[in-house]
């Protein structure tokens, strides 16, 4: 029986049009378990007013 | 053997003297290339017919009195994914076995500006992202201390060419270490500049946010030449800054004294690097003490900071260039590329936004270390490169590469040879810098280089 993370898994797959040899599926069920772990970090609170580091700077339009 | 090839300064040295023609020096090039190659493999592409004529144009040049420049004539070579109007670009990929480039890209434009002659392309992993033993349409390069070993990725070519002595600058890239890990484990120089410092225009990305171009060299000085020639603004690339380029070999020679510089020791005792290159990392910090310098211990944010911000931006950009190709026509990519890739579909949207907060913030809290010093000592690896037969192929690796904290904060970091493991293969030294201060990185790298004696040492499989 899949677990809850599992079946986010298969979703991802699922959602993303990807799919994967059935003999890499458990090397790839972990590396997604090892990648959400990693990415718990992202989910400490942050302020509201950080803003992202990939935010735009527009440059100034051309003339005409 | 064709002997190696000298240091960019050296033959631009000879050239200005009139004691070596660039014909002779590309024809050194091409015999010691052939003579290496076999074992090497570090070029996909060879481009002998054009490189020899291009010599011929440059000496021709040089003799009426039209000298463009110190390396007029100097052979070079591109990382495989570095575009050349009328030479295709493979990426070492099935998918791009038939990709002629239609333009060439900022870097090879401003190389062939300044006169230089271009001898190919050169292996690399995977859209520089693959795995090292997969079943691709070129071999991997090798590394020349030991063919065994990993040459370091995914710059590896690049690597490879400049520790034989086949050319003097290759070019590389480097959007978690790709340019850093290869310098270290081949013994090389390699610079990743800061972000934005030399354009990407004309190179195949892999995450748009971290991509960095740069340089390999066997000498910092070298290093500071070839970043003369690169260096400036392209309009044509988004990520490209407007700031002033400074002059990299003006203050090369003024040594460390009264400078201030942190070692990150701590940062390397949290990823736990091996003994070796703690060991080597420790011997460079006193090195620079005993020229002058204060070294102070300085505490870089958590690791763990680093690897999330990192891994989410590369896996999602990643995965947006290459999704399609993922879907349609899989088979064509390396196992090895193809899973990585595919990690991307687990990122969340939330968690790019978040990633690209905690970037603006890790590069905030590291440029409020640089308030008090001048640059800062890393470990760019956790030991010496190893066996190739025992690459981390994983579609998550055990250890994540700890030179992409950089590519996080964009800072510039220069890796230069400082030492060698019981194994006989090369260690290194990172030196990292404020951004847009590539001057003040390469003038502690060359203060360093010139108080050791590592980056002399060559190669057993480039001996001449």
């Amino acid at each position: 029986m899949p677990d809850e993370m599992e079946l986010d898994f298969q979703s991802a797959l699922r959602v993303a049009g990807i799919a994967i040899p059935e003999d890499r599926y458990a090397i790839m069920l972990e590396a997604y378990r090892s990648y959400r772990a990693m990415a718990a970090v992202l989910d400490e609170p942050t302020p509201y007013e950080d803003e992202p580091a990939a935010a735009l700077h527009p440059a100034r339009s051309p003339s005409r | 053997m064709s002997a190696p090839i000298p240091s960019l300064a050296e033959a631009s040295a000879a050239i200005a003297a009139g004691t070596l023609s660039p014909v002779a020096l590309t024809e050194q090039a091409l015999a010691r290339i052939a003579a290496l190659e076999p074992r090497l493999n570090a070029f996909i592409t060879l481009t002998a017919d054009r490189a020899r004529a291009a010599a011929a144009a440059a000496e021709a040049e040089i003799r009426e009195g039209r000298r463009r420049g110190p390396l007029h004539g100097i052979p070079y070579a591109l990382k495989d994914i570095y575009d050349v109007a009328g030479i295709r670009t493979t990426a070492h990929s099935r998918l791009l076995l038939d990709n002629v480039a239609q333009a060439d890209s900022d870097a090879t434009e401003r190389l062939e500006a300044a006169g230089m002659v271009l001898l190919g392309k050169l292996a690399t992993h995977e859209f520089a992202r693959g795995g090292v033993n997969d079943d691709l349409p070129f071999p991997r390069a090798k590394n020349p201390w030991n063919p065994a070993c990993f040459a370091g990725g995914s710059s590896s070519g690049s690597g490879a060419a400049v520790a034989s002595g086949m050319v003097a600058l290759a070019m590389g890239s480097d959007t978690g270490g790709s340019i850093r890990i290869p310098a270290a484990f081949c013994g090389v120089v390699g610079l990743k500049p800061t972000y934005g410092r030399l354009s990407r225009r004309g190179v195949v990305p892999l995450s748009f946010g971290l991509d960095h171009t740069g340089p390999l060299t066997r000498t910092v000085e070298d290093c500071a030449l070839a970043m003369q020639a690169l260096a400036g603004f392209d309009p044509r690339d988004p990520g490209s800054a407007d700031q002033p380029v400074e002059d990299y070999t003006a203050r090369l020679r003024e040594g460390v004294r009264d400078l201030r510089i942190g070692h990150a020791r701590g940062y390397a005792v949290e990823a736990a690097v091996g003994a070796e290159q703690m060991a080597a990392m420790d011997a460079a910090a006193e090195v620079l003490a005993r020229l002058g310098a204060e070294v102070v211990e300085v505490p870089l944010p958590a690791l763990r900071r680093f690897e999330a911000a990192c891994w989410t931006i590369l896996h999602a950009e990643s995965f947006a260039v290459h999704q399609q190709d993922l879907r349609t026509r899989p088979d064509l990519y390396g196992r090895t590329l193809r899973e990585r890739l595919t990690l991307g579909a687990f990122v969340t949207g939330p968690h790019y936004v978040q990633a690209q907060r905690l970037r603006r913030r890790l590069t905030q809290e590291v440029d409020a270390l640089f308030a008090g010093l001048d640059a800062i000592l890393c470990a760019p690896a956790h030991g010496p490169a190893p066996l190739a037969a025992e690459a981390d192929d994983n579609p998550w690796r055990r250890q994540q590469p700890i030179t992409a904290a950089f590519n996080v904060t964009g800072h510039p970091a220069l890796c230069l040879p400082a030492g060698f493991a019981a194994n006989g293969m090369p260690l290194s030294l990172q030196v990292v810098g404020r951004s847009f201060e590539e001057a003040m990185v390469l003038r502690i790298g060359h203060a360093f280089e010139q108080a050791t004696e590592w980056h002399t040492l060559r190669p057993p499989e480039a001996q001449a």
